[in-house]
């Protein structure tokens, strides 16, 4: 055969072809089928025969050649088998990629780590949160999920945080567009809710790939806000013969992964006293300091009752039900060889572990492509998404908090007692603890709802013409647009809000990008040159409107205009950037390439003077294998990429001082409250932050990709940031706008492919991942302090902060009172002391992170296994504090039985407290100081062992030394188990799989909550308060491809 | 194309409308000046935030109440980072912020000055409450964080924040003028400006008095020129704010009631025996005003209890032995005590920052010390119009004239006029913890009790402390004059050093 020499960059199928054909003087014969779903290709072949192209092009495995005369007649296999890899990435370096601003490339020949993840992956064993299914995958893709209830957001954190109390997570761009991910609300200190975040947008059936931009160098030309990364999701196409209908049905069933593990010998009480009687019982449903439990005594409750002081039939946990979530998507596609369109839809309900709690989502979309005259083509896409969520939990300390609740239940207190939570005439709440912050959760589910509803739309025109062969120019248009309303209603009589309470959210925001972009290429000799430019205009709008109404006319009506009392605030946002960017890409044979971008943004946020700012990149791949000639090395290239990104104020309005009435309290008396409407001093001079990272990385395959290596090494600096700094109150203002820091992150990922076993019949492919991220707050902030607190939790005084010289998220707070030998410092009642001023007692940062992924495939069989592990960072846990504060926690047992006999003991003698050395209870030892003994200035600190009460132990404890309460928040999880039968199905297949996600915690070393217990996506990582379980799921897909 | 793409660059680069698309179309770029005057002095005790100081640590610090949980802290003596806190951050940034800014935007419009009078009398006002509970605080520099770029202001010795008062009262007081422009939208005195100069005097009168221990010189100088100036002359007169019936979170509520109602905490804020018996030891008719006894069903129980006070330092259920009446009655430890009574927990209740009575028993005490001259007469009048005063409470039974009356006749100043003066005061002052507290610390009385820390709880060892520690984020956000402040202390932040006026 003759032999073929082929150059084609980034070009459909079908042109590759035709050179072919050009070439060798032969014709193909297929169905347009064969070119479904085939990416563009690039190939530089030189001497080479037909046959070998061929069989690169249509594996054996799949397609059928035959050859009669000049006639090449190619045939899909009757069976359409599904790639073996679906699962496991393919390190497969000609394999062209997404990469920024869409454009394909071949992977051999970027700078910088890329990683992809394919669509499949999302979509057997489902979340409702796709984002959640990537955790454990890639490395270096930090994926913590707040523990928030259904609709819950998740953080997303690429290469280490970068900006200080700013947002962290990375960009999401689908299609071209940028998606907005912020969230309408979140959790803080005093609570809140978890109102999600913007990621519900993305249809996993419909995802093709997602790359994951981790470094500048892959991030640069996205200018603002890809400094932290970006997430680029590529959807399906139509096809471009007949129809093909695809549907998925996924069923699962949750159920709450228990971690509660509480003390159950001793009942309600104080000092180990019961309650004198029905209206004291009020003060202890969540206080287990009685005294232990026994069959014979009867115990008050709140209801007026006496009952066996036993040990409760129905605990805590009883108070959630079975959950079931059901997934199905179709799509449809069909179209010919000029229009292609696809039409998918895909519906999730949910019913959720916590009762009246659930989610229904729906995602259409419609895209259209289409070439409409020679060289000009169109594409074109709308989605649109509808989502309820019903009964969002209460977080951290927000009075229905049900977390919180139930974490804190006396074990003789019986959950289904609590089912009578209103009055059976007037329907007013039951007081049953004495405490409106912590609200009966049978009425917080039942009187106390709240709904949200998010419709958002999302979709792109874009115009392509090619002018002539390697130039085309193309223009596009993309918008994203969401309405999200939140209500929660709290009837009459509500704790905290007795005359009953609305709170309405509405939100709507808009983003509009509209770009041109001019594409480039052409080859001289062994030199390819490729290159673009481009200019892109953001306009962002959003109004968010907040109106609260007290003080309800009639009952149960839940109209804002039933309310006395309304109050509302309104916050509009605006924002504008221009930017024009370009890039150069160069190679040389398969050898070598250099690429160069550059952009310039201009920002409406900044400064004049200083709202224009570029920032340029450059890397350069060198594909060694290609000089050597090697049996073990199949391929191998080293990398180098050194990048700026720049990046402005987030939020608009810093720069001078505004004023408005106060809108909490908009006049009094007739009188106006108004004045300066900030708490965060503005900064005329607001100039842009700039990020450099510098990264060098090897892709090694050896023997024929049976194992594969991919390493990276990176560091990057973040300076200038535009900081919202804490400041001193008493500069007038709680925080200023501040450009300052410095942020290192510096780190290294390794991604591992083994084949250890290859066979036709069985196969077994492992997949590792590691990321260590190393973060160093280099410089913080000359004009304010060398501190910043991200947060601070609600109990104990502890706070997540950013200190020069220390890494991001440190937990601080006050530890034991010591002597120079570590001895405790006591106080004259034997109890420990605490240091006044904080020290750091934890790092909310993990040290590593990663996966591993095993894929055993028998026939038709194939079976998975995904842990994710992640180790070496602290959680402070104040459910902990509080069971060890209100005595139900495990540890509050040791020295109450004896204790209890040497009161039992001092009362029989007669002494008062003072006067009696108690023989039991909580045994303590340290030192106290003698301040007789000692003498020359230095204290004297004499042996002291000691028993004390241990409930006044830890109420000290637990009121002012947060210090046992920090926990290695490390983990070992199997975060997803699926088996994969591939069923004959005509001339089809359909794939059933059984699958769970999150069904065994491995490893943790917190008690009573899942290490992954969060309450918010913001920077506040690392506090834990009141966390509800998390959820494991069972469930059974069905997918199957007509 | 090459002029396309030039073409493209140069609308990309264009920055026109940034300046209008980065205004706020929500807020505005000024606003009335008499609007910031009434923002800064409204957030004194609006809101239950602003009421915890006062009711959690002063007014048990000044033995008035006690009982709650919360009320330990300041009834026997348990530190706490949330409510010491309180007072700092919502005086500096939500009162002194706009008094600053008010006062920098105004300055140089000669037409504003009765605007910047005002502002000067309310900032010497705020920074006197911050001062005397804390000691050496941000004053100079303090609110300016737009204006300066000072974020982290220099605390300034109380000596020197004290002489400045002076001088801004002073500069206030001759700083009125009818013939510039009107304070509108006065929260304060409805534009009155003679009652605005006659607040600068009694301040000024308030604050000379307390210098009495520390500069005897200092104290009389400066009481004789605010009596010279012309203080308050009646409750018409009285700095008083208004408040309207809104539960928390609604910030018109007054402060104190929305603490009070928080989880109806007033069932056990009860009357502390050294405030109880003072007034049964002076039969003052009062006492059923402040103080009522109720059972758990809210019947009135008064005459089986006979308003049975709480020892210091204890909480409601440290003592559980139920009361048993005079004929038998058993009352449940729970509702044995004395508690306040309903008037002070309503929400549209007002606050009372410096009244007429107050004035008198200050010009009495001056008397005493022989700088001017009836201090009987002005006792007397101090008295009636502490027991009008009480009539501004909503639901609040009036005193009947005769027992009025009476009570006058019963109190004529006796050899011990400091005592009886500044016991009357503290009567007065109810339920003022901050200046209660303050004038304690000057004068020594009321003589307290010493506390019952049944579970040796105390972090004083039931030494009442003698000023507030500083805000705990200060170490970090300020931490340079933060140790200065530290340094003039001792070193450490010490709460039973003693504030200047009090050495």
């Amino acid at each position: 055969m003759k032999s073929v020499k082929i150059d084609i960059n980034n070009q459909p199928l079908i042109v590759l072809l035709h050179v072919i054909e050009q070439q060798t003087g032969v014709s193909f014969a297929f169905a347009n089928e064969i070119l479904q779903g085939r990416p563009n290709i690039s190939l530089h072949i030189r001497h080479t025969n037909l046959k070998a192209v061929l069989d690169k092009l249509f594996p054996v495995t799949q397609y059928r050649i035959k050859v009669i005369g000049r006639q090449v007649i190619i045939k899909q296999q009757s069976v359409s088998v599904i790639p073996l890899d679906s699962i496991v990435k393919q390190v497969e370096m000609n394999t062209v990629v997404v990469t920024a601003l869409g454009i394909g490339r071949q992977q051999r020949s970027l700078g910088y780590a890329y990683t992809d993840v394919k669509g499949s992956e999302l979509t057997t064993a489902r979340e409702i949160n796709p984002v959640n299914t990537l955790s454990g995958r890639v490395a270096g893709l930090d994926v913590n999920p707040v523990n928030g209830g259904v609709g819950a957001s998740t953080k997303v954190t690429l290469r280490g945080v970068k900006i200080i109390g700013g947002n962290n997570q990375p960009l999401y761009v689908i299609d071209g567009i940028p998606v907005n991910n912020s969230s309408p609300g979140q959790a803080e200190k005093f609570g809140g809710y978890d109102l999600g975040d913007g990621t519900g947008i993305i249809n996993p059936d419909e995802i093709e790939t997602i790359s994951v931009l981790k470094g500048g160098a892959a991030a640069a030309l996205y200018g603002s806000r890809a400094g932290n990364g970006v997430i680029l999701i590529t959807t399906k196409k139509g096809r471009s013969k007949g129809l093909g209908v695809t549907f998925s049905s996924n069923t699962t069933v949750e159920v709450a992964n228990n971690s509660y593990d509480f003390q159950d010998s001793y009942g309600s009480g104080r000092d180990g006293a019961l309650p004198a009687d029905a209206a004291d019982a009020h003060n202890f449903p969540q206080v287990s300091w009685g005294p232990e439990m026994n069959r014979d005594s009867l115990v008050w409750i709140w209801n007026g009752k006496q009952v066996p002081y036993v040990n409760a039939k129905h605990k805590a946990d009883a108070f959630f039900r079975e959950g079931l979530t059901l997934t199905n998507a179709l799509s449809v596609s069909g179209g010919n060889e000029r229009t292609q369109l696809r039409f998918a839809y895909a519906d999730i309900r949910n019913k959720d572990i916590i009762p009246q709690s659930g989610l229904s989502r729906h995602n259409f979309s419609v895209r259209g492509t289409s070439q409409l005259s020679q060289g000009v083509s169109l594409d074109m896409k709308i989605t649109y998404m509808n989502e309820q969520v019903h009964n969002r939990p209460g977080l951290s300390d927000n009075s229905n908090n049900i977390g919180y609740v139930l974490s804190g239940i006396a074990p003789d207190i019986d959950i289904n007692w609590l089912k009578d939570y209103k009055q059976a005439v007037t329907g007013d709440y039951v007081n049953w603890n004495n405490n409106v912050y912590q609200v009966n959760p049978y009425w917080v589910i039942n009187e106390q709802p709240n709904t949200s509803m998010q419709n958002r739309l999302t979709g792109f025109v874009q115009l392509k013409y090619q002018l002539c062969p390697g130039f085309y120019v193309q223009g596009r248009t993309g918008m994203d647009y969401s309405r999200f309303n939140f209500r929660e209603f709290m009837d009459y009589s509500t704790p905290y809000n007795p005359g009953g309470g609305l709170a309405l959210k509405d939100r709507t925001f808009r983003e509009m990008n509209s770009d041109i972009l001019l594409y480039y290429s052409r080859k001289v000799k062994d030199f390819r040159i490729g290159a673009n430019a481009g200019a892109n205009r953001m306009d962002y709008n959003e109004d968010l409107l907040n109106t609260t109404g007290r003080n309800m006319n009639v009952r149960h009506v839940q109209r804002i205009d039933n309310f006395r009392t309304q109050l509302s605030n309104e916050q509009l946002r605006r924002k504008r950037i221009n930017s024009v960017y370009g890039a150069i890409n160069l190679s040389y044979k398969d050898l070598l390439y250099v690429d160069l971008t550059g952009r310039n943004d201009w920002s409406s946020t900044l400064a004049a003077g200083h709202n224009s700012f570029f920032y340029p990149s450059a890397s350069a791949s060198f594909v060694f294998s290609e000089l050597i000639k090697s049996e073990v090395l199949s391929f191998g290239k080293v990398r180098f990429s050194i990048a700026q990104t720049g990046s402005d104020a987030i939020d608009p309005y810093q720069l001078k001082l505004s004023y408005g009435a106060d809108p909490d309290i908009p006049s009094i008396g007739g009188y106006i409250i108004g004045g300066v409407a900030t708490n965060s001093v503005p900064f005329e001079k607001l100039k842009p932050s700039i990020s450099k990272s510098y990264e060098a990385g090897i892709n090694l395959s050896f023997f024929d990709s049976r194992m594969r290596v991919d390493a990276t090494l990176y560091r990057s600096n973040t300076r200038n940031q535009v900081l919202n700094a804490p400041v001193s109150s008493s500069s007038g203002y709680t925080s200023a706008v501040i450009n300052s820091g410095n942020v290192q992150n510096q780190g290294v990922e390794v991604t591992l492919g083994l084949q250890p076993v290859a066979g036709k019949v069985f196969r077994w492919d492992v997949d590792v991942n590691f990321a260590r991220n190393q973060n160093k707050i280099l410089v913080l902030n000359s004009l304010v302090s060398d501190y910043y607190t991200l947060s601070s939790a609600r109990w104990g005084n502890v706070t997540i902060a950013a200190k020069s010289g220390e890494e991001y998220g440190s937990i601080m707070g006050r530890d034991f009172l010591r002597d120079s030998q570590g001895h405790l410092i006591l106080d004259g009642n034997n109890l420990p002391q605490y240091n006044s001023r904080d020290t750091k007692l934890g790092s909310s940062q993990y040290k590593w992170i990663g996966g591993i992924n095993n894929r055993f495939s028998y026939k038709r069989i194939s079976f998975s296994v995904l842990l994710d592990i992640k180790h070496g960072g602290n959680i402070f846990s104040m459910t902990n504090l509080l069971a060890y504060s209100n005595g139900l926690q495990k540890g509050t047992l040791e020295g109450r039985e004896g204790w209890a006999r040497s009161e039992k003991e001092r009362l029989a003698a007669g002494p008062a407290t003072g006067s009696w050395m108690p023989t039991g209870g909580l045994k303590v030892e340290g030192v106290s100081l003698n301040e007789n003994a000692g003498g020359m200035g230095r204290p004297m600190y004499v042996d002291v062992m000691a028993y004390v009460n241990p409930q006044v132990y830890w109420q000290r404890v637990g009121n002012n030394i947060p210090e046992p309460f920090i926990y290695d928040a490390s983990f070992v999880k199997v975060r997803q188990l699926s088996i994969d039968y591939r069923l004959p199905f005509f001339r089809k297949e359909v794939i059933v799989s059984l699958v769970s996600r999150n069904p065994f915690i491995l490893s943790k070393h917190i008690p009573n909550v899942d290490p992954e217990s969060t309450y918010n996506n913001t920077n506040a990582q690392g506090l834990e308060y009141g966390s509800l379980p998390t959820r494991r799921s069972f469930g059974i897909n069905i997918h199957a491809d007509l | 194309m090459r002029r396309y793409i030039l073409f493209m660059l140069v609308l990309a680069g264009c920055t026109k409308n940034f300046r209008q698309i980065n205004t706020d179309p929500g807020k505005g770029t000024s606003v009335a000046p008499g609007e910031q005057l009434a923002a800064a002095a409204y957030f004194l005790d609006g809101g239950r935030e602003t009421g915890y100081p006062n009711l959690f640590l002063f007014q048990p610090m000044a033995q008035y109440l006690n009982g709650t949980t919360s009320m330990g802290y300041g009834s026997r003596y348990i530190w706490n980072d949330f409510y010491n806190t309180l007072m700092w951050d919502i005086f500096y940034s939500k009162s002194i912020k706009q008094l600053s800014d008010l006062i920098e935007k105004n300055k140089s419009d000669s037409m504003q000055a009765n605007y910047i009078a005002a502002a000067r009398v309310l900032k010497v006002y705020i920074f006197s409450l911050l001062t005397d509970a804390y000691g050496d605080v941000p004053y100079s520099q303090a609110g300016m964080a737009y204006y300066d770029k000072v974020y982290t202001p220099r605390y300034d010795k109380q000596q020197d924040i004290y002489n400045d008062f002076f001088l801004q009262l002073d500069t206030a007081f001759h700083q009125f003028d009818a013939a510039k422009a009107p304070v509108l939208n006065d929260i304060v005195y409805d534009g009155a400006l003679v009652k605005w100069k006659r607040l600068a005097a009694s301040l000024r009168l308030r604050l000379g008095m307390r210098l009495t221990k520390v500069n005897i010189v200092k104290a009389k100088a400066e009481v004789l020129a605010a009596i010279g100036e012309g203080v308050m002359e009646s409750a018409d007169d009285n700095f008083r704010m208004i408040h309207e019936d809104y539960a928390y979170p609604d910030l018109r509520g007054n402060g104190i009631a929305q603490a009070l109602q928080e989880e109806q905490a007033y069932q056990h804020t009860a009357g502390c025996a050294t405030f109880v018996n003072y007034l049964k030891a002076e039969n003052d008719p009062r006492l059923g005003r402040f103080f009522v006894n109720r059972d758990a069903a809210g019947n009135d129980i008064t005459a089986i209890t006979h308003y049975l006070p709480i020892q210091p330092g204890m909480y409601w259920w440290d003592d559980v032995f139920d009361f048993i009446g005079a004929n038998g009655q058993v009352i449940p430890y729970a509702n044995k005590y004395c508690t306040i009574n309903t008037p002070f927990y309503q929400y549209q209740s007002p606050y009372l920052h410096l009244g007429y009575a107050e004035v008198e028993f200050l010009l009495a005490e001056a008397a005493a010390r022989g700088w001017i001259g009836d201090a009987n007469m002005h006792y007397q009048r101090g008295i009636r119009a502490a027991m009008a005063q009480i009539g501004m409470y909503p639901g609040m039974p009036v005193i009947p004239a005769n027992m009025v009356q009476d009570f006058i006749a019963a109190h004529v100043l006796t050899d011990k006029a400091i005592e009886e003066i500044n016991m009357q005061k503290w009567v007065a002052l109810f339920p003022n913890g901050f200046e209660a507290y303050a004038n304690q610390r000057r004068t020594g009385f009321p003589v307290l009790l010493p506390i019952a820390d049944v579970d040796g709880d105390s972090q004083t060892h039931g030494i009442l402390p003698k000023r507030l520690l500083y805000p705990a984020a200060e170490a970090m956000n300020n931490p340079v004059h933060y140790q200065e402040a530290l340094d003039r202390l001792g070193g450490t932040d010490d709460w039973l050093q003693k504030v200047w006026w009090d050495r």
